[in-house]
């Protein structure tokens, strides 16, 4: 539905060959890789295959379409939209070829896996020779979805994407919908909504977080990552209780060809990466990073001072077993484990060790997933997961807050993927239980607050799409419940789509809405709170203009209402900086409203060779906290933001990549003046009109070079991914000194010269 | 808040005076109530120190309002200090100190009273200091109050003369009663802009002379627990 939903695909296993001997130059077969979209990932193997005029891109009616696996073969023709699809297939390799009509044979390969569906499409050119030409494809095509457009791109690609470290999640970063976080921390800001107003998921299971410390990298190895959902908004019903966008980490579903890994060091981490398969069902992965920036941070820090720093260190460790069953689905069981750690020790009045500052950041989950195919079209996905997470800050003296909940979540789908037929449907519960123990006591920020209540939060969904000619109708409904102790919410949200066109020309447009429940604390100290709703129109135009360029264009407008606001001024959990105020330092209240709105669009160009895009976002981001209040622009509007980036390949193994950023800066509040609290000691700020003032635009370049040497058995590759390398001091949060006489902005971290080996085998 | 942290603690290591202590306009150093807490209605008098290093004749305006209005008064300081005696009562009590001709101190307007951060966003940030303080309402008898804590001991003028841009000197005082000292100086600096005084009274303050050749002025605050407050100010010649 959405134009701008965002796939990325993280495996090596699974590039699809393209047609090794006969395809003709430019006009390359491409394939659209798996299980993305979450109707799609539970449905049983389906190809569809598209055929268009390599010159004209017209689809090719009545060519005769082969697809072969060992002894068996299916023969279709294509129809009037140059479309042929198979029923549910055998999972594993398939050799498709197309012929007939004048056009040269087109062949490829591709790798069918139990619960997906895998669109191939061909671009065959009349009367011509094939030639000798071999050539891998890097981006396959857009999928056929009946509500969400996803684009595909490859583990090479996020790899060697400059200024990302090559971190799965922080390529979302570059996609238009996303706004660029102050000092490149580890938020997401989708779509104009604050960062704790988007989720995210493991297989459709919530976790706590998705990057450690301060952005550096995601929580999960991206290798363990078959793709990455990213969804701005308008979203189908299997995704509730936010109000922003939802980024969903899709764990591969493949056995490994063989045995596999890789060790890596960079500037921030040590990773290790094995995957063994065991028989040929069979296979188990492990994975573990440490970051070791404390070790590089801590001598120059504690040359500073007094106090000993303990500068931020993680680490992460995930061990899976998949197996594929009898039936053709899989099972897997996943443990993971995130740790994050920064600590500033001192002395006390006796001159004993303790923590001044401290932040601690962990969770442990263990997560057992089924997909199976059910038949007549039909899938089961199954989700449980759960274990302990923490939060917890200490500040001395007896400073002391924490959030430790428990939670167990449940999730069963079924579905029949619409396919090339003329009805799919989608029938769901996603369960959430456990507890929640929380307790902020820091004496500057007021008195203390402590809870300790179960927690349940079921919710329902039904969805069902019908196919007329190239339109596509989706409809469904989500239905959440949320309990925390004695209070108790509750969310229905409908939601409905379109999708009309071709496999080159696609329009869609979407309506529906979006709950997000207050949290225990806020409903701990106001019972009468209830959900805030969001709802949420979108409309968008997709188009492949040739195979190798396309182009996105989306445009949205979302309406908030019932926003909790009020009681800034208490402890939080910050994941970026601290809001500098005015603050609203009443209590809780459902009274805040909100308006967003705004263009998306992408183009891309991705050759077997190089990729380049340019995103942009034109957005304006508005809130009314209060009844009566002014509208005002929200923290985080940022009304243009740019990326453009490319990478290449080149000759003898080297990679060349750069990436160049414009961001209009957030708004802020101007300090007019100042009051000196005499019992305090301090300066109390006066502010000017709120949001009336922006930090100046950021601008950036990143600058990517790779290079790679093969051996026998193995591959060793380096790169240098240095970061802002024009050293650009962009300022990134205003601040202001002791006094509040002048501004004393913060600046974004200089020039990084990220570099890093690896050995993979 | 992450990346702030280590930049903070670089920050607060610094060698040399710290630029906190350093008054380069009109402030308002501190508000001495005494006694340091009275009951309500009972009269007291409030001592305002405003520091006016530009020398341009700082006027000072104290005032204090409740559900019946707002009563202000207007005073000239002598020597930096201007004396008010004022009635009890709960609520902020508020002290403006201006430089001529920038505060309209004959006749403020009652909204500004009532929401003085109004009145400070339509003033400028030169020459003028707005400070407020809360003094504690109590109900003992006034024999029973603790009193604001006395500077028995100072550092002798001389001492001041030991100090140098880059070695500062010692100043050690000696306030019984008193639990923290705050330094300011019109010229040159505190190393700290505030420590700790220790269970006999005691406490040294490292101070930093002026760069250039010039004179400075010195306070410093003294408060303990209970609302008392008492101030030192000295002289270094230049």
């Amino acid at each position: 539905m959405l134009p701008l939903t965002l796939l990325i695909g993280l495996s090596f296993a699974q590039t699809p060959v393209g047609p090794s001997e006969s395809a003709p130059p430019g006009a390359p077969a491409e394939a659209s890789e798996t299980a993305p979209e979450p109707a799609e990932v539970l449905a049983a193997p389906v190809l569809e295959v598209i055929v268009r005029d390599a010159d004209t891109l017209a689809p090719v009616e009545g060519l005769s379409v082969l697809a072969t696996r060992g002894e068996i073969t299916r023969s279709l023709l294509t129809d009037a939209e140059g479309r042929a699809s198979t029923d549910a297939l055998e999972p594993g390799p398939w050799t498709v070829e197309v012929l007939g009509g004048g056009y040269g044979t087109e062949t490829a390969t591709v790798e069918l896996v139990a619960g997906t569906a895998t669109e191939v499409k061909f671009f065959p050119t009349l009367a011509v020779a094939p030639d000798d030409l071999a050539f891998e494809i890097d981006v396959v095509g857009k999928r056929l979805t009946p509500e969400v457009t996803e684009r595909v791109l490859t583990s090479e690609e996020i790899r060697y994407l400059p200024g990302t470290n090559g971190d799965v999640v922080r390529a979302v970063q570059n996609l238009p919908g996303v706004a660029r976080p102050p000092l490149n921390i580890g938020q997401l800001l989708i779509r104009g909504t604050a960062p704790e107003d988007s989720a995210y998921y493991l297989d459709g299971t919530s976790i706590p977080i998705v990057f450690h410390f301060a952005g550096l990298s995601t929580v999960v190895n991206g290798d363990l990552i078959e793709e990455v959902g990213f969804l701005p908004g308008s979203y189908g019903v299997r995704y509730g209780r936010t109000l922003g966008g939802v980024v969903d980490l899709r764990t591969t579903v493949k056995l490994p060809e063989a045995s596999n890994g890789y060790v890596s060091v960079d500037l921030f981490q040590t990773t290790a990466f094995v995957q063994q398969r065991i028989g040929s069902s069979n296979a188990l992965s492990f994975s573990g990073r440490r970051s070791y920036v404390d070790a590089l941070l801590n001598p120059i820090l504690n040359g500073a001072g007094d106090a000993a720093v303990r500068a931020p260190r993680y680490y992460d460790g995930q061990l899976r077993w998949l197996a594929e069953t009898p039936t053709g689905g899989t099972f897997d069981l996943l443990w993971l484990s995130s740790d994050d750690r920064f600590r500033v020790v001192g002395q006390d009045a006796d001159e004993q060790d303790e923590v001044q500052i401290g932040l601690t950041t962990w969770f442990h989950k263990l997560r057992l997933q089924s997909r199976e195919d059910l038949g007549a079209g039909f899938s089961n996905e199954l989700s449980i997961g759960g274990g302990p997470e923490n939060q917890s800050f200490a500040i001395a003296p007896d400073g002391e807050a924490f959030e430790r909940p428990f939670r167990v979540s449940f999730r069963d789908e079924v579905a029949k993927p619409v396919g090339s037929g003329l009805w799919g449907a989608r029938l769901g519960v996603d369960v959430i239980g456990g507890s929640w123990k929380s307790e902020y006591d820091v004496p500057a920020f007021g008195v203390r607050e402590v809870a300790d209540v179960p927690l349940l939060l079921p919710a329902g969904y039904a969805e069902g799409t019908l196919r007329t000619g190239p339109v596509r109708w989706t409809g469904g409904l989500r239905g959440d419940v949320a309990s925390y102790g004695p209070w108790t919410g509750s969310a229905i949200d409908p939601r409905a789509s379109v999708r009309i066109g071709d496999a080159a020309t696609v329009f869609e447009g979407s309506y529906g809405r979006y709950s997000q429940f207050p949290t225990v604390r806020q409903v701990e100290e106001r019972p009468e709170l209830e959900a805030a709703s969001s709802w949420q129109a979108s409309v968008g135009w997709e188009q492949r203009w040739t195979p190798v360029f396309d182009t996105e264009i989306a445009g949205y407008a979302n309406r908030l209402t019932d926003l909790v606001v009020g009681r800034e001024d208490a402890f939080r959990f910050f994941s970026g900086p601290p809001p500098t105020g005015p603050l609203d330092t009443g209590p809780y209240a459902n009274e805040g409203v909100g308006r967003i709105y705004g263009v998306e669009a992408i183009a891309k160009l991705t050759t077997d060779r190089s990729a380049a895009w340019l995103a942009a976002t034109v957005s304006r981001s508005l809130r009314t906290d209060r009844e009566g209040e002014d509208e005002a622009l929200f923290e985080y509007d940022q009304p243009v933001v740019l990326t453009a980036l490319g990478t290449t390949e080149l000759p003898k193994d080297w990679r060349i990549g750069a990436r160049g950023r414009y961001g209009t800066g957030n708004p802020y509040t101007e300090v007019v003046n100042r009051i000196y609290d005499l019992d305090a000691r301090a300066y109390e700020p006066v502010f000017g009109e709120r949001d009336g003032a922006r930090l100046p635009p950021f601008v950036s370049l990143d600058v990517r070079v790779d290079k790679a040497w093969t051996f026998d058995n193995w591959e060793l590759s380096a790169y240098l991914d240095l970061q802002n390398a024009t050293n650009a001091q962009n300022v990134e949060v205003m601040s202001w000194n002791f006094d509040y006489s002048e501004e004393d902005p913060v600046t974004s971290i200089p020039i990084v010269p990220a570099f890093g080996v690896r050995g993979a085998w | 808040m992450s990346r702030a942290l280590p930049l903070l603690i670089l920050a607060a290591c610094a060698d040399g005076p710290s630029e906190e202590t350093l008054v380069r306009d009109v402030q308002v150093i501190a508000a001495v109530a005494d006694p340091p807490s009275v009951a309500a209605d009972e009269p007291y008098t409030l001592t305002v120190t405003a520091a006016d290093p530009l020398d341009r004749g700082a006027e000072v305006l104290v005032w204090r309002c409740d559900d019946a209005g707002c009563d202000t008064q207007r005073g000239a300081p002598d020597d930096e200090q201007a004396v008010f005696d004022l009635l009890g009562g709960g609520g902020p009590l508020w002290v403006l100190a201006c430089d001529p001709g920038i505060c309209d101190l004959d006749d403020p307007r009652p909204a500004h009273l009532r929401d003085p951060a109004s009145w400070m966003a339509e003033l400028p940030l030169e020459g003028v200091s707005l400070a407020t303080r809360e003094v504690p309402v109590t109900t003992e008898p006034v024999a029973e109050r603790p009193t604001n804590p006395v500077v028995v001991r100072a550092p002798e003028a001389t001492r001041l003369g030991e100090a140098s841009p880059k070695e500062p000197a010692a100043l050690r005082f000696t306030v019984p009663g008193a639990e923290r000292a705050w330094g300011y100086s019109t010229a040159g600096g505190f190393e700290m802009p505030v420590e700790d005084v220790d269970s006999e009274g005691v406490v040294t303050l490292p101070w930093y002379a002026p760069k250039e050749d010039a004179a400075a002025r010195l306070y410093v605050v003294f408060e303990d627990d209970l609302g008392g407050v008492t101030v030192w100010v000295g002289e270094s010649a230049p």
